[in-house]
């Protein structure tokens, strides 16, 4: 046995590294289980002629096609589950798109009553938010009329560029809303990381950092801190005192293949909205005492339109977002459903990336018609994403698997998921809009994307993987406190995007990592109250 | 002609029916996209995977060297109408490793764009926001404050009946 930990933290993305760093600063000792390795930044294919190639493999975001040392696979026939196993998990490869939830996003209780409220309000958490953006380096914008008023950003916009003006001439045309995209990303030398160089990889994450990775932007100061961070250490289960208490983890050394204990007096579960209700339900239905745990999957719904103009745009050069609208952001049941999206705008691709279908199966012929095709339409394209608050429904899931298992002989996950007709609702109107917006830029091309199959399957590329241990004021109806506290087990804390109550109309890690540093600085600050604690708070 | 030199013109004649050339740019088995295309089939598809794709086009009307150019258009017509997930693979390998090209490259740059051979660590010069010009002058934009969400009229909404608090 290993020596006791203070707290135990499971997972090492973008949760896990605010978690640890906050809690190591405090001088706790602070143990961090990853399962993946270490993601170099040589180890990125942005130095590579064929990085468009790689990122059909080994650099694909979906790990069943991956299939890394590090991975595990998850079956599901209605999601395609992406995410990155290693030191900073999803930072790896994710486009760090840095948009705030709206204060409606926590109140969709009193909106309407197909999704609950928050415990906590927008107000509670817009000083994480701040504080987020200085820790992990961000570049904006201030003065959006779309959302509440705030301290602005540590860094400068990100250049428009000829995508951003083009787009927002269409957004003016159609009176809409628009706004430089904030992004994890920063546009000049902040924290000893070099600004963006506009290299327009972001697809395979930032080698440069520019991006925060967050192997490189936060676990600096966490293991500066003291964090024991052990990379390649997977772990089985969650053990349980007589007391009801965690007592630690179980991990294996994916190194020697041992088997080892760590003991921790508080546990912190950030393993992403996958990985955390799997690892409860393989610790014997732990904090389940609800039956919510693994339920209300939210991936946000998603359609999008790639488009081409006649002028060049460059597409292939800078920061892959470029604005956002939040138009829609707020609900209006006079479009015929609950809940709100959001357009995000981004370039295209390079040359191969554009070739094969960018975002939507648009793609050039092949034969005769190849090269004039690729004259018309490289350079000249750009993407609009509406993504927008699906439901939660019990039924859309994470269970374990009966028949596929890791690398370790762990179940796999399983997921099941399927929009609510007000999901689907929203898409076909959104989709409405893209054409709309497409004919606002004098597209001469452009193509819709629903993300359905041949079968008619709603198959979205699902990168954000939220409410599968959501917070709640009800132990009878959520897996967590306010505080992240599991309302069955005191001593647990769950960090991760599973903790949401709804998804919001943005890309979300902004707010997962805000809730974190809510939650660590919680967690730090009674601690010597709460590393025994027999019972959870109430809220 | 051996087994090997048929091969390597099977090969070479699908990556050509796919991307031919043109005034400027060069033909897909110009430029060496053939190997490529065999080297990511078997990562992909495993040891066996090119004798298997020669022995699909075979099936469909192949092999590819002893018909003319419609005639070898027909036969990848038909893959792609019979075989369609594994058209798409083919196809997307071939494109991937076209634009991997120097050759190619030179070819876009001279389309007018500055375009370099890998991302990093070069990047590009994409300029800095500009406050004066990018700055957004609508004034558009709402949202609710948290003491101003109400409960919203569902009455419309026939397909939620039952489903809401």
């Amino acid at each position: 046995m290993t020596e006791p930990a203070d707290v135990l933290v499971i997972g090492s993305g973008a949760s896990g590294a605010l978690a640890s760093m906050v809690l190591g600063q405090a001088g706790l000792r602070v143990v961090c289980l990853e399962q993946g390795g270490w993601t170099a930044p040589e180890d990125h294919p942005h130095y590579s002629a064929d990085w468009e190639w790689q990122r059909q493999k080994r650099w694909h975001p979906n790990n069943n096609i991956r299939k890394g040392r590090d991975d595990f696979p998850v079956e599901s026939t209605t999601s395609n589950i992406l995410m990155w196993n290693a030191v900073g998990g999803s930072t790896n490869v994710y486009t760090a798109l840095w948009p705030r939830y709206r204060p409606s996003d926590f109140r969709k209780g009193v909106e309407h009553g197909l999704a609950p409220d928050w415990p906590i309000a927008y107000e509670d958490l817009a000083p994480f938010y701040d504080r987020v953006d200085r820790i992990v380096g961000v570049s904006g914008l201030a003065g959006n009329p779309a959302m509440p008023p705030h301290d602005g950003y540590p860094t400068p916009p990100l250049p428009l560029r000829p995508v951003g003006r083009n787009l927002a001439k269409a957004f003016d045309r159609l009176g809409w809303h628009w706004w430089p995209i904030p992004a994890g990303v920063v546009s000049e030398p902040y924290d000893g990381r070099p600004g963006c160089n506009g290299c327009s990889a972001c697809a395979a994450g930032c080698a440069r950092g520019s991006m925060s990775k967050f192997s490189l932007s936060v676990w600096p100061k966490a293991l500066d801190a003291g964090v024991d961070l052990r990379p390649l250490a997977r772990v089985e289960r969650l053990e349980r005192g007589k007391d009801g208490r965690l007592t630690g983890a179980v991990y294996v050394d994916r190194r020697t293949g041992a088997r080892h204990f760590q003991a921790a007096d508080v546990v912190v579960l950030a393993a992403n909205g996958v990985g955390t209700p799997r690892l409860l339900l393989m610790s014997d239905d732990l904090a389940n005492g609800s039956d919510q745990v693994g339920r209300n999957l939210m991936h946000h719904t998603l359609v999008a339109c790639e488009l081409w103009v006649e002028q060049p745009l460059h597409s292939h050069m800078g920061f892959i977002g470029a604005l956002i609208s939040q138009e829609f952001a707020e609900t209006d049941t006079s479009r015929g459903f609950v809940n709100g999206f959001n357009f995000n705008c981004a370039t295209a691709g390079h040359a191969g990336g554009q070739s094969i279908g960018f975002v939507t199966p648009a793609s050039a012929p092949w034969g005769k018609g190849h090269h004039d095709w690729f004259r018309s339409h490289f350079g000249h394209g750009c993407a609009v994403f509406a993504i927008g608050d699906d439901l939660p429904q019990a039924g859309n899931r994470v269970t374990l698997s009966d028949t596929e298992k890791d690398a370790d002989g762990l179940p796999a996950p399983k997921i099941t998921y399927a929009p609510h007709e007000n999901d689907s609702r929203m898409m076909r109107f959104a989709l409405q809009r893209l054409e709309d917006i497409a004919q606002a830029a004098d597209a001469f091309d452009y193509r819709l994307h629903d993300y359905m199959s041949s079968d008619g399957v709603y198959q979205t590329p699902a990168w954000h993987l939220l409410g599968t241990c959501r917070m709640g004021a009800d132990a009878a109806t959520s897996v967590i406190n306010k505080w992240h506290q599991a309302w069955d087990v005191p001593n647990l804390y769950i960090v991760d995007g599973s903790a949401l109550t709804t998804g919001g109309v943005v890309n979300p890690t902004n707010t997962i990592c805000a809730l974190a540093l809510r939650a660590a600085e919680h967690l730090r600050d009674h601690f010597s109250e709460l590393r025994g604690a027999t019972r959870t708070w109430a809220n | 002609m051996g087994d090997a030199k048929a091969l390597a013109a099977e090969l070479a004649a699908l990556v050509d029916v796919l991307v031919p050339g043109d005034r400027e740019f060069p033909s897909a088995s110009d430029i060496g996209v053939q190997a490529k295309l065999a080297d990511r089939l078997i990562v992909m598809r495993g040891q066996g995977a090119v004798r298997g794709l020669i022995d699909a086009l075979a099936a469909c009307g192949g092999p590819l060297a002893g018909l003319n150019q419609e005639g070898r258009t027909a036969v990848l017509a038909r893959i792609e109408r019979e075989r369609p997930d594994d058209f798409l693979m083919i196809r997307n390998m071939v494109y991937l490793s076209y634009y991997e090209s120097p050759a190619v490259h030179e070819v876009i740059r001279a389309m007018g764009f500055t375009y370099n051979a890998a991302p990093l660590p070069r990047g590009y010069d994409v300029g800095k926001f500009d406050p004066a010009t990018d700055t957004p002058r609508h004034g558009r934009g709402h949202f609710m404050q948290t003491d101003q969400v109400k409960r919203v009229d569902l009455s419309q909404l026939d397909f939620l009946e039952g489903s809401h608090d």
